[in-house]
């Protein structure tokens, strides 16, 4: 179903996922969303961890969503506190569906894509949707954006590698394979 | 493309350079930090990008 989509079934744990989540600042009245969420690591950690308003997963793999759904059920039974707003309201979803196929950018605030193995398409089509958002404030991507020629690159970063041989990640037209 | 010399898409340069003319919103700014993080940010404008993340960036 995965390549059916035009996606890819390779996979990679996320690092770094606390340090991210303080970087981001999230508040309440914020609306979190993982884009091919996988096992849930990030929408879990930013529902339990953070003070924002809602956390949301979209994964197309069906296995991996279950995945995600154990662990969520597994820290509803050890009674963890800020999976709920008020005792009332849930503030965390994890769907099964493609997010290509649903409002889940236009309802978000801070969008996460760990884009690494999905195409320059469907990258660029998520951000030209988080452009005509309204409520969009800021979109994170493990992997720079090519190919939309309405993207401009405020500051280019130096490559980390030094052995790089002079092309620099982010910059458009150039690819460094070193940096992701 | 083959007037102007470029062998294929993969060596064109004009296939991912930014055209003017074509911009259809400020959403433009490409922000990035430290680099075991390994993101990238993107934002429509700079105060929506949290202050965290702009002082984190290299």
């Amino acid at each position: 179903m995965v390549k059916h989509a035009g996606g890819s079934a390779q996979y990679g744990e996320l690092l770094h996922t606390d340090h991210l989540l303080w970087l981001l600042d999230m508040t309440p009245d914020d609306f979190f969303c993982d884009l091919g969420s996988g096992r849930g690591k990030l929408v879990l950690h930013a529902a339990l961890k953070t003070p924002v308003g809602y956390s949301l997963g979209v994964e197309l793999s069906r296995h991996r969503h279950e995945l995600a759904m154990d662990a969520l059920q597994e820290l509803k039974n050890r009674g963890y506190d800020g999976l709920e707003r008020g005792g009332e309201d849930e503030r965390i979803a994890l769907l099964w569906a493609d997010f290509m196929k649903g409002p889940f950018i236009e309802e978000s605030t801070h969008v996460y894509m760990a884009n690494t193995v999905f195409g320059d398409t469907i990258s660029n089509q998520v951000a030209e949707r988080c452009l005509f958002s309204d409520k969009f404030k800021v979109l994170v991507t493990t992997r720079p954006l090519y190919g939309a020629p309405w993207l401009k690159q405020a500051r280019a970063p130096a490559c980390p590698s030094r052995r790089c041989i002079g092309r620099r990640p982010g910059v458009t037209g150039s690819r460094c394979e070193r940096w992701v | 493309m083959r007037a102007l010399g470029v062998r294929g898409r993969h060596h064109s340069r004009l296939r991912s350079r930014p055209l003017e003319g074509q911009q259809i919103g400020e959403f433009k700014q490409t922000y990035t930090w430290d680099e075991n993080a390994l993101g990238f940010v993107y934002a429509k404008k700079r105060e929506d990008v949290p202050q965290r993340l702009l002082d984190a960036m290299l």
